[in-house]
């Protein structure tokens, strides 16, 4: 199954834990702010991985919408699982729970680390 | 013609988190610079027909597959089979003409200007040996890229790619090991095109001696 931006949302919710469409703890709304904020991150680690969408004189980052969340994942599934990682711990830490945020720093170092080395 | 997919699918074990299309753009560089070091990508060009009043003539436009390469330097030019003699640069002065121009002078790369300019029309009589790079849009390589340079082609992208600072491919002495066999074989093949790859003896003892 082709992977989209709706589905990197779906695979942190697992992450999460927050999977009750009937009472999510978060709104979509705030993984988009998420992985918006991933992605200017990996444009900062990894400027290479928007390759295609130089332009001019600069790469162009993509910026997810509300109305975009169904797009396909415009870049190689191998930088994929890094922003759901990204994405997992940035919302875990908006908890304010102490057991919480070792896991939010596993998570987000987890990102780094998988783009520039093994 | 031999595909790209060649050397990118080497790539793919030795660089582990590379951005496909980083890949394939040095992969271009690195065959750039190899031709244009070796000049190991030759073709003659011509016979053309030299207009009355036009010393110009750029190269590019004559090429095979203009598409695919473009001319990096001209290595000689020749007049009705007779060798012109290349000069370094513009001669001062004005234009002279003549029927026969007997030198020429290249400027830019890729335009050969035939001094002095030829007064009148000389059917199918310029021919040209010119030196080729591929282009930066290259899909395709010359098959001898495969037949004799793929191993120093494959160094030449792997030395660049392992040079990459904070990638997870990211291996300096690596890049030196591959670098040193890359220049290493730009210099063999640059022997060979210039001894036409000759390698038995060419030497022979002087008949005076004998």
């Amino acid at each position: 199954m082709a992977k989209t931006w709706q589905t990197l949302v779906d695979e942190a919710r697992e992450i999460l834990q927050d999977t009750d469409s009937d009472s999510y703890r978060l709104q979509d709304s705030a993984f988009i702010n998420f992985m918006n904020r991933g992605l200017q991150a990996m444009a900062t680690v990894r400027p290479d991985v928007f390759w295609d969408t130089f332009a001019t004189d600069n790469i162009v980052v993509p910026e997810v919408t509300d109305g975009t969340l169904g797009d396909a994942f415009p870049f190689d599934v191998t930088f994929y699982h890094p922003l759901v990682h990204y994405v997992a711990g940035a919302a875990e830490i908006l908890d304010d729970e102490f057991t919480t945020d070792g896991r939010a720093m596993a998570l987000l170092n987890t990102f780094k680390q998988t783009l520039v080395s093994i | 013609m031999v595909a790209l997919s060649a050397w990118l699918k080497d790539a793919l074990v030795a660089t582990p988190g590379a951005t496909r299309a980083v890949v394939k753009r040095e992969l271009i560089n690195t065959a750039r610079e190899f031709y244009r070091e070796t000049t190991a990508l030759r073709e003659f060009v011509g016979p053309l027909t030299v207009a009355a009043d036009d010393e110009t003539y750029d190269m590019n436009t004559y090429i095979s597959t203009p598409s695919s390469y473009e001319v990096v330097t001209v290595l000689s030019a020749s007049l009705n089979q007779i060798p012109l003699v290349r000069l370094p640069d513009r001669p001062h002065g004005p234009y002279s003409e003549s029927e026969t121009p007997n030198q020429y002078f290249v400027l830019p790369a890729s335009v050969v200007n035939l001094w002095p300019r030829p007064m009148s029309q000389l059917d199918d009589s310029l021919t040209v040996h010119v030196a080729l790079i591929p282009k930066e849009s290259v899909t395709t390589l010359p098959d001898d890229a495969a037949l004799l340079y793929y191993d120093a082609l494959r160094d030449g992208l792997m030395g660049r790619m392992h040079g990459h600072p904070t990638k997870p491919y990211t291996n300096p002495i690596l890049a030196q090991y591959h670098l040193r066999r890359f220049w290493n074989a730009i210099g063999k093949a640059r022997a060979a095109v210039k001894t036409a790859d000759a390698r038995g003896l060419s030497w022979r003892f002087p008949g005076f001696g004998k």
